[in-house]
């Protein structure tokens, strides 16, 4: 019950709780933007496309999915972000995520590489990310040539009142 | 004291349920013996309290342990005797339990719960019972502030022995009087406060554990792992410090305190049970089944009653027994006792971090219980799929065309009985509902003061756990409902000559793959006219909504949310919430309801529910390219309307569109409009898919529809409608005449409303798994769930009902407006039926003409040459005498028969003699529609004229031309008849004018005088004005406003009127017509149009009055 309890709370941007160590993300990209997760949230990515569409679902739904017995709700990352819809074509992935107990597909234009970063050098988010709100973001990892925003998944698929 | 939370506590929690659910049932049980104490019964729930009071002081749950006791002090007084159990003690004892069901419910959260009331209503049930021993009680709650102090009260029994002089010692004796051993009682309480049960056993060295290969000291050694040994009659020492050869020189006897349970005591021992005995809080012994160990029922004893605030704090007793070396079980006991701190400890900080307390709820029922040999065979199952997954993967390999179709087959036959099995499991009784509601329906019958009997029958009826689960509040809302608003009370049963007692029947079958519940009560039942009459006073329906709805719809009405008829808003029910609520949750499980009452007899509700909800039937349906499913028991058929009868069959009423079916009229729903998405049709000629662009099913409306005049058509579509009704009636069908138009339905009902549903495509029926949709679809509402189908991609299941709201159709406005359409429907079906057979037949070539078939004898082909003239007149030699020939240019200005060898002789019956009309084919029977103009082209012989088949027809009178003819034949019956002097006047209803004249004019002749009614309330208003003038009724059968039918009723009902015959003349001909007019009350039943017939039944009755 303790581990459901951890997953189910998202959480909050803290940088003491989380000021050392590094995480592992599983980037890709949504557009061109350029975002990281978790990789320990991320179930599997597949390029699985044949959805079955959910009239008067909402937009950022694209449809639903079989993935091994299981129904999987396969959500456009771009227009959940608030960015325009990913276009589905050969470079498409559907990230699969666990999230409250429920596994959501999230679609992205394409996958980038697995990043190290240190949390040291993750920044708090500013408000607005290229167009997106900030409290999606539990940070910006700057790479070398290129900032990463990390996703806070949980926070992206939370329920909408 | 601390809560653990672990496996352990699952299991308890479990046990503990289960004991509970026991619980409440024997209590009841108790309360109905009343003084008539079956101890059996209380010693059950005794045990199943302590059972759960043991667990709780392990676990550490002080609050469970506290009520727990409280109520075994109680319960401990019922069995002996001292205490008879009134309704109201049960009560309080049933309050109790349900507050441990509420505690059990948060486990982890119950030591903060305040029990405070339950534990002082359970305190004053046991002083209040015996007042004699007030101070009994006294001591207690003494002993509650100071456990130490804590003195057992002096026991009148002689088995508890009595304590030592110091207070703190007493002597345990065997049953058998043999003295065992001496305890130190504050080594025992904390014991008892810990939950632990503590046992007296007694083993041969010998027998017992040298003959079965165990050592004293591994029993010692397996007896400190498992509890604490409190005294023995040996030198006692921790088993580490004994040889392996030690033994003791007489049988070990020891004193022995666990956590283990009666029942699995002699898992460790493994000695006969007699020489086992269990010590309970009032220190005596108990056999291990629970029964007292000595023939005297002994007095409970009220032992120092732990407080929980005060628990944490004990201290762990020094051990003084009458052992030399009390030290080590000392030890062992404060090893147990340290633990306590630490536990705390780590409760505490478990607490501090969750933040949000509720997430630690346990969840109760996380666990079922199957039987084993289920399991068995689902092992079974299982292994038989593996051995033909392996000859699948085998034949695969080998490309075995045929193997791989074996093993294909073999697999599905696996996969079926494995489901079947896995659903098994899934299966619980029905009974797990249905054994809470003699408590429900007890506890409100008091507190409402009605007196109820409940019958409960089917408990073995077995449903998915998930539907169990979810039918309990609707059926306990029902329940309620039946208590308080349908069984009256007490007085006012016996005053309508009911039986007081009122019955609430439950009862559960299986019925044709579903599980129908039924829930009936002999109360006062639910007067749909009320309802009714609420309903349009609540706006949720409109008055002429209510004319035409039938009684059971009506009833039905209170399935409408927010409606409430109970007059008194009481705590139980009418809060207007409530059916409604018991409807969404019923369709919810894809369940019906349906109530069906009788005002003053009783209410019956009948519910059907599916098996299971995990695989359930379901019609695949394809719309916009995408397949959807739509579950079995929502299907009631499925239409396919062929293109050319679209415009025919379907209608639109406002702006939704119906269809016609059977007499009665489905609002009809697309799918496509209602989701959003394109309905697609397959192209007839390149067969390549189109999108269907019309807006409306019916593009052509029939100005048939009554709804039509008042609702004013859009501009197109009128001009569209001009078109149709003007030149070009081809054009607008012609336009839809390919099949891929054709409308699919797929006619759905959701219990109360039907409605058809407009898909694409129709596919087959196939069982489908049903899995949930994910969170962001839960909006929404038109979707029940999803199923992965053969190919592997998702297809998504209709909530039907829900389609529904989302098309606009509430449940009154569906019924009513196929009510109303209903009606119109109606009216068709009566002129259809208002008709007449005919014989259609020529004298000329180009002259058709008809007349009523039933007057017709036969019709036989005869030659010109046959026919003699004798006497002025045409004959035919027939059957041995001569029949009289005539044709009708004879007496009518009509032309002349055609001359032609072959002739038809048309043999009719007038005035009781056969007579032959000459005429020529080609004849034909037919049933037309009488729309008679019996004025232009009427003359003597011929009552009017009719389109039969687009020609003009002349319908002959076959009467008048005979009498034209033969005049002699009528003299006989030609006497008009007087009644007192008068001509009797006859008062005759007749709808179609045609008839009216022709009835009346035969009739008038006859000398009567005719009161004419067009229909039956002109007929009943000249009746009632008239009345003494009229001495016999005719009247038609098929009627608007009043039928034949409701006017006989009228006037036999009527004791003015009663006396008058009443003569039908109808063209209903059928048997089932035949015995309503009798039962109506109809005198004569007469088939239009036999006048002879009609004037020789006045004749009749009149000289009968």
């Amino acid at each position: 019950m303790a581990e459901k309890k951890g997953t189910r709370k998202p959480q909050a941007w803290n940088p003491h709780q989380q000021a050392t160590g590094t995480v592992e993300l599983a980037t890709f990209y949504v557009g061109n933007a350029l975002c990281g997760m978790d990789i320990l949230k991320v179930q599997e990515i597949n390029k699985l496309m044949e959805m079955t569409k959910v009239p008067q679902a909402p937009d950022y739904v694209m449809g639903i999915l079989n993935l091994r017995g299981q129904i999987v709700t396969i959500i456009d990352l771009g227009k959940k972000l608030g960015l325009t819809s990913v276009e589905v074509n050969d470079s498409s992935r559907n990230i699969i995520v666990n999230s409250d107990n429920e596994y959501i597909g999230l679609l992205v234009s394409r996958i980038g590489d697995v990043v190290e970063a240190e949390w040291e050098k993750v920044e708090r988010p500013p408000a607005n990310i290229g167009g997106v709100q900030g409290v999606f973001f539990k940070g910006v990892f700057k790479m070398q040539d290129r900032l990463i925003g990390i996703l806070d998944a949980d926070r992206v698929l939370a329920e909408e009142n | 004291m601390t809560i653990q939370n672990d496996e352990t506590l699952q299991m308890y929690l479990e046990e503990s349920l289960e004991h509970l659910a026991g619980i409440e049932t024997d209590l009841l049980a108790i309360e109905e013996n009343g003084a008539n104490i079956d101890e059996a019964l209380v010693n059950k729930v005794y045990r199943a309290a302590h059972s759960i009071k043991g667990g709780a002081g392990f676990m550490g749950l002080t609050n469970i342990k506290d009520l727990t006791h409280e109520m075994e002090n109680i319960l401990g007084k019922i069995r002996s005797r001292e205490m008879i159990p009134t309704p109201d003690i049960i009560n309080v004892l049933l309050k109790a339990a349900d507050a441990l069901k509420a505690l059990m419910k948060d486990i982890l959260n119950s030591n903060d719960i305040d029990i405070s009331e339950h534990v002082r209503a359970l305190k004053a049930v046991l002083e209040a019972s015996a007042a004699p021993k007030a101070k009994a009680a006294g001591n207690e709650e003494a002993a509650s502030k100071k456990p130490k102090a804590a003195k057992p009260k002096k026991a009148p029994a002689a088995t508890p022995p009595a304590p030592s002089a110091a207070g703190e010692n007493f002597s345990l004796e065997f049953p058998n009087g043999q003295s065992a051993l001496t305890v130190n009682l504050k080594t025992l309480t904390p014991m008892f406060q810990q939950g632990k049960c503590v046992y007296l056993v007694k083993m041969e060295v010998g027998a017992h554990i040298q003959d079965k290969g165990k050592s004293c000291k591994g029993v010692l050694e397996e007896m400190e792992q498992t509890g604490i040994i409190l005294g023995a009659n040996f030198d006692l020492r921790p088993s580490a410090e004994l040889d392996a050869g030690w033994a003791p020189e007489s049988p070990m006897v020891f004193l022995f305190a666990t956590i283990l349970k009666p029942a699995d005591i002699n898992v460790l021992f493994e000695i006969g049970e007699k020489l086992i005995f269990e010590l309970r809080t009032d220190l005596s012994l108990y056999r291990l089944n629970g029964d007292p160990a000595t023939a005297e029922a002994s007095m409970p004893f009220e032992a120092s009653s732990p407080s929980p605030a005060l628990l944490p704090e004990a201290e762990p007793e020094r051990i003084a027994l009458d052992a030399d070396d009390p030290e080590p079980i000392a030890e062992i006991a404060a090893q147990d006792q340290e633990l306590t701190p630490e536990m705390a400890c780590a409760a505490l900080i478990s607490s501090e971090t969750g933040a949000d307390r509720k997430a630690t709820k346990l969840e109760a029922e996380t666990s079922l219980r199957v039987h084993v040999s289920l399991l068995d065979q689902l092992m079974t199952l299982a292994g038989e799929l593996v051995l033909s997954r392996n000859q699948l993967l085998q034949s695969m390999g080998s490309n075995d065309k045929r193997g791989s179709e074996v093993a294909g087959q073999r697999i599905d036959l696996i996969t079926s009985e494995l489901q079947e099995a896995i659903m098994l499991t899934r299966m619980q009784s029905i009974g797990n509902v249905f054994n809470k509601f003699p408590r429900v329906v007890r506890d409100l019958a008091r507190t409402l003061g009605k007196q109820v009997e409940l019958t409960l029958e089917g408990k073995d009826v077995e449903l998915d756990k998930t539907i169990i689960e979810a039918i309990g509040d609707p059926l306990t809302h029902l329940v309620r409902n039946a208590v308080d608003h349908g069984i009256e009370p007490p007085d006012v049963r016996k005053r309508m000559g009911k039986n007081p007692v009122g019955k609430i029947f439950l009862k559960a079958y299986h019925e044709a793959g579903q599980v129908n519940i039924e829930i009936s009560d002999d109360g006062k039942g639910l007067d749909g006219n009320k309802i009714a009459a609420k309903a349009v006073e609540k706006g949720r329906i409109t008055e002429e909504q209510a004319k035409i709805m039938s009684i059971r719809e009506k009833t039905n009405l209170i399935f409408l949310p927010g409606f409430s008829t109970a007059e008194k808003v009481t705590d139980v029910s009418g809060r207007g919430v409530g059916m409604d609520v018991v409807k969404t949750n019923l369709d919810q499980l894809g369940g019906l309801i349906d109530i069906d009452s009788e005002p003053g007899r009783g209410t019956t509700i009948r519910i059907k529910l599916p098996l299971t909800l995990a695989i359930i039937p379901c019609q695949i349906v394809v719309t916009g390219g995408e397949r959807y499913a739509i579950p079995q028991v929502n299907l009631e058929e499925l239409l396919r309307i062929p293109a050319e009868q679209v415009s025919k069959r379907i209608e639109r009423v406002g702006n939704a569109d119906v269809v016609r079916l059977r007499g009665n009229l489905l609002p009809l729903i697309r799918l496509a409009e209602i989701i959003g998405v394109e309905s697609q049709y397959a192209h007839p000629e390149s067969g390549e898919t189109r999108s269907d662009r019309r807006k409306a099913i019916a593009d052509r409306r029939s100005k048939k529809s009554p709804m039509i005049s008042s609702q004013a058509p859009e501009a197109d579509d009128a001009q569209e409608e001009k078109l149709d009704e003007g030149k070009y009636p081809q054009r607008s069908e012609g336009r839809r005449y390919h099949a891929a138009s054709a409308l699919n339905v797929v006619v759905v009902s959701t219990g109360t409303m039907k409605y058809g549903l407009v898909v694409d495509v129709l596919h087959d029926s196939e069982e489908i798994v049903v899995k949930p949709l994910g969170r962001d679809l839960k909006k929404c509402k038109g979707y029940a769930g999803a199923t992965i189908m053969g190919d592997g991609r998702v297809a998504l299941i209709l909530d039907v009902a829900n389609l529904a709201q989302m098309g606009g159709l509430s449940t009154v406005e569906g019924t009513a407006r196929a009510a109303e359409v209903a009606e119109s429907e109606r009216e068709a079906v009566r002129a259809s039926r208002d008709k007449q057979s005919l014989l259609v037949f020529r004298s000329a070539e180009n002259e058709q003409f008809a007349a009523p078939l039933s007057l017709v004898e036969r019709i036989e082909k005869i030659k010109r040459d046959d026919i003699e003239i004798v006497g002025g007149k045409r004959v035919i030699k027939y059957r041995g005498g001569s029949l009289p020939l005539f044709s009708i240019d004879q007496v009518a200005t009509v032309q002349p028969l055609a001359d032609q060898n072959n002739l038809l002789v048309i043999v009719f019956v007038v005035a009781g003699r056969e007579i032959g009309l000459l005429a020529i084919g080609p004849v034909d029977a037919l049933e037309a529609n009488l729309n008679i103009d019996g004025t232009t082209l009427r003359q003597t012989g011929i009552m009017g004229s009719t389109i039969i088949n687009e020609h003009t027809t002349l319908l002959v009178d076959i009467v008048e031309l005979v009498e034209t003819l033969n005049p002699q034949w009528f003299k006989a019956s030609g006497k008009p008849k007087k009644v007192g002097g008068k001509a009797a006047t006859i008062l005759f209803a007749e709808d179609s004018s045609f008839f009216r004249n022709q009835v009346k004019a035969s009739m008038e002749k006859e000398g009567f005088t005719v009161l004419e009614a067009e229909d039956g309330i002109i007929a009943w208003d000249l009746l009632q004005e008239k009345a003494e003038q009229i001495s016999l009724v005719v009247t038609d059968i098929e009627m608007p406003k009043m039928d034949g039918f409701a006017l006989t009723r009228k006037i036999k009902e009527s004791p003015t009127y009663a006396h008058l015959p009443v003569i039908a003349l109808t063209t209903l001909a059928g048997e089932e017509d035949i015995l309503r007019g009798k039962a109506a009350g109809i005198d004569d039943y007469q088939i239009k149009l036999d006048r002879e017939k009609l004037i020789k039944s006045i004749h009749g009755f009149l000289k009968a009055a």
